[in-house]
């Protein structure tokens, strides 16, 4: 199916008459990585250099009225097997039609407000291989509509085909003292990835406030992650079904931003509730300079506390955010996020520059502090300290 | 995020209509009313305009002469309330790692702005805060405050002089900003008499000292009724910096409405 887009657009180019508008660009980024520590497996490495592409098509009518737009992405790793892997991002024909949108194919989207952990995210799953911070996403083929009223947007989805989250392999990172067998992953439904999911979200904005209410029917993005007696070491991921409710909200008050997202998830008859809750503020033109320092505050619950199989079930999420404003468009990013029950420490820093029109810098780096051994997702990667760095070329 | 900077409205600074009827303005001993009344009769002589889109590039300068550049597109929807503010949409095209970001703002009279940013790499839509009025738009010499929509309620006014610039004659007026968190105590204005054009700016900071000077020349006439400045030169006094910032494509005809400012339509920019 994803083939047959390609060759639409390709086709439809040749014929020029239709192809009223044609852009094609992209990016070219060469990364490499440094974990601190060695790994418990003789195949991991402690460096990785890698090279990655986005390249991006699109064809557009005289007023946008019909689009067929697609996003290739493609890794090459050094040495991390699973890591060397393409995805469509987006492959997707939109028809929009004055109030009315209509999209169909592999496409993105982003619901929620929160900064530390995106929680009402739930339509694409997670390019883990790519980020452990849980914002690059791989594509999801759906048919979406859009309706913008006058007190809201209406949008309905339709999810017929389901991709299962990535993990590194024994030669690759991050990776605990478990490897996680993808090829023996299973599911609660018996349609496997093929069960139809639907979604369905409201969304408006009125005077300060930014609201959102979802629901979510099908395949849970987020595996729980299953051992296995037989083999150490192992787990597996299982995917069961889920129904989801879920709001976010944000107020926007001069320089303060307060947000929410909340959710009940139920999964094979337990239900639970999760919510991230905080703000951010800006300080601008910190320092009498012309910069601005954000200071970003969020508490992150889950009703399950330590026998959540996520991060975030009683953290407190502090972070910092300076942007020089300069011509390089210069970004410090620094965070740490703390585990109220077990005292563990996650630090983040990010930095940004741009070079030129066409290359930009970046530097990443993530550490843990002090993980207790009660932390079921910490304490497997406590030897998992890293440093990356990439340069970004644009084409 | 990292491009989260937002800019407004920039048609009111500059345009002017060519209706040269001459208007009674108060007399010369009133100086409040009569800049009152200079702002009120630039604002009338651009009603109607509807909506625009229009192309934008900015080259900036800094003091050992290294040069970078911008491009961005804008959409703009005149609101038919007069007692509000425009509304505009801005995609970015470079410095390329910013390209298909996009800025969504419903700017307001002394209210701070409604503005949503969209990020393109994660497809998200974010609202932002609208208070950072004095910060510099995209590293140039332009404030946010600079493009702000200039409705006339913004700002109370005096009026200091007639005096001859080039070869017309403007009012000179004397404007202090009504709104919250502005970068200046004080801007100096010279309108032209006829066109009502505006063609130079002084600024002032916090400290009332002289900071920038915005130049604007290369008027064009569109729809035979408003006028745009196309091409606006910004000077800083104190950091020698210099920003050039250059429209093309001015289309009057567009026939955008209230659809084409809506998130969904942020979300679909390109």
């Amino acid at each position: 199916m994803k083939i047959f887009a390609v060759l639409v657009v390709l086709v439809l180019c040749m014929g020029d008459a239709y192809c009223k508008d044609f852009q094609i660009e992209g990016e070219l980024e060469i990364e490499l990585r440094n974990f601190l520590h060695n790994s418990p497996y003789g195949s991991a490495r402690n460096n990785y250099a890698s090279i990655s592409s986005l390249i991006e098509f699109g064809i557009y009518d005289d007023n946008d009225k019909h689009a067929l737009i697609i996003k290739a992405f493609a890794r090459g790793d050094s040495g991390d097997s699973r890591r060397s892997h393409g995805d469509l991002r987006e492959a997707k024909y939109r028809y929009v039609n004055g109030d009315f949108e209509l999209t169909l194919g592999v496409d993105k989207v982003f619901w929620g407000v929160a900064e530390f952990a995106h929680l009402v995210d739930i339509i694409n799953q997670t390019d883990f291989v790519e980020s452990v911070d849980g914002e690059e996403k791989l594509g999801q083929t759906m048919v979406r509509t859009s309706y913008v009223s006058p007190i809201g947007t209406f949008t309905g989805f339709f999810m017929p085909e389901f991709k299962p989250r990535n993990f590194s392999g024994s030669d690759g990172r991050p990776n605990g003292n478990f490897l996680v067998d993808t090829s023996r992953e299973f599911y609660q439904s018996s349609d496997g990835r093929n069960h139809d999911d639907f979604a369905f979200r409201y969304n408006s904005s009125f005077d300060v406030w930014d609201l959102g209410l979802s629901y979510f029917n099908g395949t849970s993005r987020e595996p729980l992650l299953i051992k296995k007696n037989l083999i150490a070491n192992l787990i597996v991921p299982f995917y069961p079904q889920r129904e989801q409710f879920s709001i976010d909200l944000q107020a926007t008050l001069d320089s303060w931003l307060l947000k929410l997202e909340a959710l009940k998830q139920i999964e094979r008859t337990e239900s639970v509730g999760r919510f991230v809750a905080g703000f951010e503020y800006t300080y601008y033109g910190v320092f009498s300079s012309l910069s601005d320092l954000g200071v970003v505050v969020e508490y992150m619950w889950d009703e399950r506390k330590l026998e959540a199989p996520n991060l975030f079930n009683d953290d407190l999420g502090f972070g910092l955010r300076w942007t020089a404003n300069d011509v390089n468009s210069t970004t410090l990013l620094a965070g740490a996020i703390y585990d109220l029950e077990t005292s563990s420490v996650a630090l983040s820093f990010e930095a940004e520059r741009r070079l030129s029109n066409q290359l930009k810098f970046s530097l990443e780096a993530r550490f843990q502090v002090n993980v207790d051994q009660q932390d079921l997702i910490l304490y497997p990667l406590r030897n998992e300290d890293f440093l990356r760095l990439q340069a970004t070329y644009y084409f | 995020m990292k491009v989260a900077r937002y800019l407004f409205i920039l048609f009111n600074f500059w345009i002017f209509s060519s209706s040269a009827n001459s208007i009674d303005l108060p007399p010369e001993s009133e100086p409040s009313a009569l800049g009152i009344a200079i702002a009120k009769e630039t604002d009338r002589r651009n009603l109607g305009f509807t909506s625009t889109k229009s192309h934008m590039e900015m080259v900036l300068t800094n003091q050992n002469g290294d040069v970078s550049s911008r491009r961005l597109r804008m959409n703009t929807l005149e609101n038919k309330n007069s007692d509000d503010g425009d509304w505009n949409l801005i995609v970015f095209d470079e410095p390329r790692d910013i390209k298909g970001a996009a800025l969504l703002t419903y700017a307001h009279i002394l209210d701070p702005d409604d503005q949503w940013f969209f990020l393109p790499a994660l497809k998200r839509v974010k609202r932002i805060s609208s208070t950072n009025k004095s910060g510099p738009f995209m590293g140039s010499e332009f404030a946010f405050e600079d493009f702000s929509s200039q409705e006339v309620g913004k700002y109370s006014y005096r009026w200091l002089r007639d005096e001859p610039c080039g070869d017309r004659t403007c009012h000179v007026v004397e404007r202090r900003p009504l709104y919250k968190h502005s970068g200046y105590t004080r801007m100096v204005a010279w309108t032209e008499k006829t066109d009502y054009q505006l063609i130079k700016v002084d600024f002032y900071d916090r400290k009332d000292e002289l900071l920038k000077t915005l130049t604007l020349t290369e008027y064009r006439l569109y729809l035979e009724k408003y006028w745009r400045a196309h091409d606006l030169y910004m000077v800083n006094h104190v950091s020698n910096k210099t920003t050039r910032l250059t429209w093309t494509n001015y289309d009057f005809q567009a026939g955008l409405n209230e659809k084409d400012f809506s998130q969904n339509s942020l979300k679909r920019t390109r």
